[in-house]
């Protein structure tokens, strides 16, 4: 059956079941469920990304497998929908550009790669030949002939994001800018690349992000941290909305024979450590291993379809380091919340009603 | 729609989140499009080089001659290298309009041929029309600079205007008055209006040339083109070649009674370019087209919109005694005894210039043949080539004592540390001065020659 995968919304039931075993496994990876956590960080991100709001550099932190990288190209494609919708083609701009910091192995961060990615993002052209201008005592001359130098590279970014109109830059899998460098000089950097730029910066990695952009008091004050929360198992309104992503993933089981795991969403919630992105994970390889089976289910399959307890014990004393690390850090936990919240709010209101 | 809107179930399939395609270059405007102020298509076209951070050649050469449109053309034969020097970027043929094209569509603007002399290509001949040094006025650069957008004006260009009528004064070359020490390598010349590309001053300030205060006809001519420019926006609407038939057709009747070959001696024309104008047979060279204003005292625009005295109340029947200029002369022997005081001039300042100038060099900022300066000031113009001649001469001269002197010095040094001398090995020995091959060459012939003179 000729189907790609951007006809996947609107395929019924008989004609997903009729997909090919390959078909089926990418209809399943591109299922996304919209969830409460998912819409309250996207809400958040929203009014941050506002261009009155002062904040200029964001980072989306949270467990691995909990859905920032989906949340992140989520964005960009409805603040692109949103941006043609509303203003009208504009032919010269690139408003949103998404890149992923590469890890190419290096013992030290490589500006130089990440410049040449974004530029190929933003279809720059002669990428190879930029030059960069040196200004001094009352002469403009070009720095000698090295193409692709940083400074280059560097300077033809910032004219790029001037005149292409750039609004927000992503840069996902961020953790890989701090992996071998510097920190006080990769925040320079990128401070400054959104101060000369006059963009928002939005950064998106795992909790070690979080060192990098809240221990540097200069950035403080321009930035903000969103925390992308799991589903806390204790909390009975996180089971439940958890139980509510396991059934409609459920619904749209592309095969005959569908598992009944809302039965057992608890125990998928303990083994996806309540990251809706590693449930996905899981029921992904679920549903490998049932089609190998020729559509039989059989409750085994669970075992190997779920992390191994170390890995899953590694990744959840992670997790918890870095919950207990951004607690208090994050957008929306300042002095006014908690209680002083609900007694400044009560204040408000006697006088407003007075 | 906002993000809230996504929907309970959505396919996210990993491709790529990007807008369309976006333009090949920034959609960078032109400057000051609709005013006399016009940016020309080579400002244009470094400016949109400088943003993009490459050199202008770099970006013509490997981005717009690759569209097919330009693929065929002469550019690729030898031309290319004219692209730095710009004239062809501004003249109205075939192959400026194709990348004219191409420039539109790779920077979504719409108005690039109003950069260029496209506009007047059915009005007005262009045979001639445009400077083949690049001019400016200082005050002017200076102003915009200030604003932070110095860029070279079209008006500029054009040949016949020679001076600013703003700030009355002429237009300097561009040329770099910097001591040769300064001069940047080739590698590090940055090509961009308000930079000069030999040693990088901000707004030209190497430049020695004293400014002059221009002549009242002067700055008439730059105010008439000056409007004439500004209109380029409507030109389709009020100008056409017809038009000019017309406004040229109501001055011969109104001031010289229907007798063309009064208006034309008065401006200085034959009679037959006239009758070539009035019969459509040629366009108006704007040079001679301006004389017949001046002579006539029309401005330019109403002339060739057809309507010379739409706003002259007084002009009515003025006759013959309107073309007189001055006292008994007319307009042609007024402006031929100011173009022999200013060669003359230009001819004394070569002779006693510090640097001695060519005589072809001056005939050439003259805008004048050779023959002509030779048969109006044969003596100046022989001290002047003779001045020059002397001078190249000694120069060669002391060129070839100091490479001599250099490879000398550079063969002992060979000689004392065993190394045969050839040219490889010269060249290493010189080092941080460079030589051609001839030089080298020219030396070793030398050096063998008195070698085996010495032998034998």
């Amino acid at each position: 059956m000729g189907t790609s995968e951007h006809s996947f919304p609107a395929l019924s039931r008989e004609q997903v079941l009729a997909l090919s075993n390959e078909q089926k496994m990418e209809y399943l990876k591109a299922l996304q469920v919209k969830h409460k956590k998912l819409e309250g960080v996207a809400k958040d991100l929203l009014n941050l990304l506002s261009p009155h709001n002062e904040t200029n550099i964001l980072a989306i932190i949270g467990a691995t497998g909990v859905g920032k990288t989906t949340l992140s190209r989520r964005l960009i494609k409805t603040l692109i929908e949103v941006h043609l919708a509303s203003e009208g083609i504009d032919y010269s701009s690139v408003p949103f550009i998404y890149i992923s910091a590469p890890a190419n192995g290096d013992k030290s961060i490589s500006w130089v790669s990440i410049y040449e990615r974004i530029l190929h993002e933003a279809h720059e052209i002669l990428v190879d030949k930029k030059h960069t201008n040196i200004v001094q005592d009352g002469l403009m001359t070009i720095q000698p002939k090295r193409y692709r130098t940083l400074a280059a590279l560097r300077d033809a970014l910032e004219s790029m994001m001037i005149n292409r109109r750039v609004k927000v830059l992503v840069i996902d899998e961020a953790f890989h800018l701090l992996r071998f460098g510097n920190y006080s000089a990769v925040m320079d950097t990128l401070k400054s690349l959104a101060d000369q730029s006059k963009i928002k910066l939005l950064l998106v990695g795992s909790y070690d992000l979080f060192d990098l952009v809240s221990n540097y008091g200069q950035v403080a004050r321009r930035a903000e941290i969103l925390h992308f929360e799991r589903y806390d198992i204790d909390k009975p309104a996180d089971v439940r909305e958890f139980t509510r992503v396991i059934e409609r993933i459920q619904g749209y089981w592309p095969l005959k024979l569908v598992p009944t795991f809302n039965i057992i969403s608890k125990e998928l919630m303990e083994a996806s450590l309540g990251c809706v992105g590693l449930l996905k994970a899981t029921l992904l390889h679920a549903l490998s291993l049932q089609i190998d089976n020729n559509g039989a289910w059989d409750p085994r399959y669970l075992a190997k379809a779920t992390k191994s307890l170390k890995l899953l014990n590694r990744i959840r004393e992670e997790i918890r380091e870095g919950e207990v690390k951004v607690k208090g850090a994050v957008y929306g936990e300042t002095i006014f919340s908690g209680k002083m919240l609900d007694d400044i709010a009560v204040k408000m209101q006697s006088s407003g009603e007075s | 729609m906002s993000i809230l809107d996504i929907p309970d179930i959505f396919f996210e399939t990993g491709n790529p989140v990007c807008l369309p395609k976006p333009t090949l270059l920034y959609a960078t405007k032109p400057y000051g499009v609709g005013t006399w102020k016009n940016e020309s298509l080579k400002s244009y076209v470094s400016r949109l080089a400088h943003v993009h951070r490459v050199s202008p050649s770099i970006l013509i050469t490997n981005v717009l001659l690759q569209h097919p449109k330009l693929q065929n053309q002469n550019w690729k034969n030898g031309r290319r290298s004219h692209i730095n020097n710009n004239i062809d970027l501004i003249t109205s043929g075939s192959i400026n309009r194709n990348f004219i094209d191409v420039l539109e569509e790779a920077t979504a603007q719409k108005n690039l041929n109003l950069c260029t002399m496209i506009p007047l290509s059915n009005i007005l001949s262009t045979y001639r029309l445009l400077s083949i040094r690049d001019r400016h006025c200082p005050k002017c650069l200076q102003e915009d600079i200030e604003q932070g957008c110095g860029y070279s004006y079209l008006l500029w260009s054009i040949k016949c205007v020679t001076a600013c009528h703003i700030h009355r004064l002429k237009l300097v070359n561009i040329k770099c008055g910097a001591d040769e020490n300064n001069y940047l390598p080739l590698s590090r010349r940055k090509l961009l209006p308000g930079i000069c590309a030999t040693c990088g001053s901000i707004g030209y300030r190497c430049q020695t040339e004293t400014l002059k205060e221009a002549r009242e006809d002067e700055v008439w001519k730059a105010k008439q083109i000056a409007e004439l420019v500004s209109l380029f926006p409507q030109i389709d609407k009020h100008f056409s070649k017809d038009r000019t038939i017309t406004g040229l057709t109501d001055i011969i009747n109104r001031i010289a009674e229907g007798i063309v070959w009064v208006v034309a001696s008065a401006a200085g024309l034959s009679k037959s370019v006239l009758w070539n104008w009035l019969e459509g047979k040629t366009l108006p060279s704007l040079d001679l087209l301006l004389n017949v204003c001046f002579a006539t005292k029309v401005p330019l625009v109403p002339l060739l919109q057809g309507k010379p005295f739409e706003n002259d109340s007084i002009i009515k029947n003025k006759g013959r005694k309107y073309l007189l200029w001055g006292r008994g002369n007319s307009f042609a022997k007024f402006s031929r005894e100011i173009a022999r005081q200013q060669r003359e001039t230009l001819l004394l300042e070569a002779l006693n210039a510090e640097t001695p100038v060519s005589l072809s060099s001056v005939c050439l900022d003259m805008n004048v043949s050779r023959r002509v300066i030779v048969e109006q000031f044969p003596t100046l113009a022989h001290e002047v080539a003779l001045r020059f001649h002397e001078y190249q001469t000694s120069q060669v001269r002391i060129r070839e004592c100091w490479v001599r002197n250099l490879c000398d010095n550079a063969a002992y040094k060979l000689i004392s540390i065993g190394k045969p001398i050839s040219r490889s090995n010269i060249r290493h020995a010189i080092y941080p001065h460079t030589l051609s091959d001839y030089d080298i060459q020219r030396f070793l012939k030398k050096w063998k020659m008195e070698k085996m003179g010495m032998k034998s």
